[in-house]
């Protein structure tokens, strides 16, 4: 189940065949994702797919660890569970919305019905577990090669 | 003659006292010969009569004598028995000292007398001789006689006994009248021995029930005993009591061992093997008697309580269903967590599958990550499988137990059931649990459905609170005096109406709109079937407060 916000991108993703030599583009950095999941077995699981579709990232035990080592601009895309204790996946979203509004994000939860307000509360799009990984990666494909910001010069 | 051998003499018969009237008994002294020369010399101790007579033995009784005291028993169940069996205490002194008397006086061993109380006659004389002999006697002749009491007051004993005999046969349930004066002697010489510790001394010498069982018999029985144990009549019942305990030897040894304590009765649970061949479960109470009363009555009653075992094992098993049908009530409330909570090793699992094809389908396959994320599949499916077996047994049909159990772990196995439910309502969770507890005796499936059960309550109360921060759910668990424990959950909800107190246990009490209102008086039967309490009530800060003790294991028998 993948929910989309289509008031921005139904029209570049509405056509998403596959797109998607977005992030074969020559960078000036390879880009770098978070994956944000308390869940051990899902958050490595993420991250070895990731890993063979030859991005990179890194991984959160929970939104606190995530936002203690982000920095506007740190990261490319966020990829984060919803459910997870002290703080869920919606508030992590609603920060940051104030602190980084350009940082995309995806959200994969077991918990679908809670989708409409990952959406509200800023999410591109929101996959339910088990992750289709083929649409995930496409999403992702899309998201970087459309969405991605220009990173700030050291 | 010597020794404990029946004397082939006829009692000699005191000067003056004719062997008609009176009541005459032959003595064997040998086993209290010492007792009798350290009287004799200024010795002794406190209590020494009662000892001398259960060590002197009767070895012949004459008519008059059998008639006087040996009525239930007759003579061969008198010979060989303590005198004190047939001496009314209260005459054990007067009795004792004569014989010392007698005994000490060397050689004549002349008769001497003294005058007791007896029903049987007016100005009783007790009467002891002996014949010349230079040292102790072996032997010596005891009489009683006096002017037979008139007619009326003889006849009115004997008439008291028949009213007696008639009360015991119509009294309601099963009674067994059983004259144990046999065991007397059997426990005079263990004492002797210097025995204290029956059941101890018992041990590996089970022959010493047997033979009690044959020895002591049961005098009478009535009309509710020949029921309860099938017989054709009460007289059936009549003979050694062996039959009794057949069923529950260890019955007979416990009642044995209640007799040589000198308790003043004893009770328990026994099975009766009854004559038509069933096997019925019976309450036994024993009282033995106490002097002044008749040594020679213990009475035995039965209660047959097959129906009632019967009825409290079928409580057991609704108790045990209905545990379980909430208990599957609590599955289905808690069905949105495990569902969500199964989900995720099983995504893990499916998304480690396509990376590891993604792996194999390059050009070169990278084997090394096959195999790592193998790994990780494998223990995906084992954490899956567990949650499921974790669910199967909350599901399962088991009977009740009752195994040492640590509270703290399972409190930490019903956690798991509610994990994902506290993380969706935001509720945070502070769990203080006491290192160090002692086991208590338990069934860990139906303690974990009381805390799965008090958490699942705090937590619908708090989602029933509003969605303001702090939602705070807190748990203890701690020591009880005596070796129990004690498990304390808090919740920062709107705590229980007060007028809703007292029902909270009620079956079927809900306060929820789509609650059963079986969840908490479940709680209260597992917590009272366990020997606990469990209390509800209201913290002074605030919020529902529910406390359940439960009890240690109990002091071994």
């Amino acid at each position: 189940m993948v929910l989309l916000r289509r008031a921005r991108d139904r029209a570049t993703l509405g056509a998403a065949s596959p797109a998607p030599t977005a992030r074969f583009q020559p960078l000036s950095e390879p880009p770098l994702i978070a994956i944000v999941d308390d869940d051990a077995a899902m958050r490595e699981a993420l991250d070895d797919l990731l890993q063979v579709a030859g991005l990179s990232s890194r991984t959160y035990a929970g939104a606190a660890a995530f936002l203690d080592d982000h920095a506007p601009g740190r990261f490319d895309l966020l990829i984060t569970d919803l459910r997870m204790p002290q703080m869920d996946g919606v508030e992590l979203l609603r920060r940051l919305a104030a602190t980084d509004p350009g940082l995309p994000a995806i959200v994969v939860t077991s918990d679908s019905p809670s989708c409409g307000q990952a959406i509200e509360a800023g999410a591109l799009a929101c996959l339910g577990k088990p992750v289709d990984d083929d649409a995930l990666l496409l999403l992702i494909d899309v998201v970087l090669g459309r969405e991605r910001r220009e990173r700030p010069e050291h | 003659m010597t020794g404990g051998a029946p004397s082939t003499t006829a009692p000699v018969p005191p000067p003056g006292v004719g062997p008609e009237s009176a009541a005459c008994w032959e003595v064997d002294l040998s086993d209290v010969l010492p007792l009798v020369e350290a009287v004799a010399t200024g010795g002794g101790w406190p209590d020494w009569e009662a000892a001398l007579l259960h060590g002197a033995r009767i070895v012949d009784v004459n008519a008059r004598g059998l008639e006087l005291v040996g009525a239930p028993v007759g003579q061969q169940a008198m010979i060989g028995q303590p005198v004190a069996n047939f001496c009314p205490p209260e005459s054990w002194a007067i009795l004792a000292e004569l014989i010392v008397a007698v005994a000490a006086d060397r050689p004549a061993h002349a008769l001497r007398t003294s005058g007791i109380h007896s029903f049987m006659f007016r100005n009783a004389i007790l009467s002891v001789w002996g014949v010349p002999e230079d040292g102790l006697p072996d032997r010596l002749w005891v009489a009683v006689d006096g002017d037979m009491a008139d007619d009326r007051s003889f006849w009115a004993v004997r008439a008291s006994e028949q009213r007696y005999r008639r009360l015991l046969h119509h009294l309601p349930g099963a009674l067994l009248q059983v004259d144990a004066r046999a065991v007397g002697a059997i426990f005079y010489e263990l004492r002797s021995q210097g025995v204290t510790d029956l059941a101890a001394h018992l041990q590996g010498r089970e022959e010493l029930v047997v033979t009690a069982r044959k020895l002591v018999r049961v005098t009478a029985a009535n009309h509710g005993a020949a029921q309860l144990f099938g017989a054709a009549d009460a007289e059936t019942l009549v003979g050694p009591i062996d039959y009794v305990f057949a069923a529950s030897p260890d019955t007979a040894r416990r009642v044995m061992i209640a007799h040589f304590e000198r308790r003043r009765s004893h009770g328990e649970l026994m099975k009766v093997r009854t004559f038509d061949g069933r096997l019925i479960d019976v309450q036994l109470t024993v009282t033995f008697p106490t002097p002044p009363e008749r040594l020679d009555v213990s009475l035995l009653s039965f209660e047959d309580v097959t129906e009632r075992l019967r009825t409290e094992v079928q409580l057991r098993q609704l108790q045990a269903d209905y545990s379980r049908a909430a208990r599957i009530a609590t599955l289905g409330e808690l069905a949105s967590s495990i569902a969500h909570e199964v989900n995720q090793p099983l995504s893990a699992i499916a998304m480690n599958a396509e990376t590891s094809l993604r792996w194999l389908s390059r050009d070169e396959p990278n084997l090394a990550k096959v195999d790592a994320l193998n790994r990780r599949i494998a223990d995906s499916a084992r954490h899956a499988s567990e949650i499921v077996q974790r669910i199967r047994n909350m599901a399962a049909k088991h009977a009740p137990e009752r195994v040492p159990l640590a509270l703290n772990a399972v409190v930490e196995e019903a956690l798991l059931f509610v994990g994902h439910d506290l993380e969706a309502r935001a509720i945070t969770l502070s769990a203080a649990m006491a290192a160090a507890l002692p086991d208590v005796p338990g069934d860990r499936v139906q303690l974990q459905q009381v805390i799965v059960n008090l958490l699942l309550n705090s937590v619908q109360a708090l989602a029933q609170h509003g969605d303001g921060g702090g939602r705070l759910i807190e748990l203890r668990t701690e020591a009880e005096a005596g070796g129990g424990v004690r498990f304390v959950i808090r919740d920062n909800g709107p705590g229980i109406a007060a007028e809703d107190l007292d029902r909270v246990f009620d079956g079927f009490f809900t306060t929820k709109a789509d609650g059963m209102g079986i969840g908490l008086a479940v709680c209260q039967s597992i917590i009272a079937a366990h020997g606990g309490t469990i209390v509800a009530a209201n913290h002074p800060d605030g919020g529902a407060l529910f406390r359940f003790s439960l009890p240690g294991r109990p002091a071994a028998a």
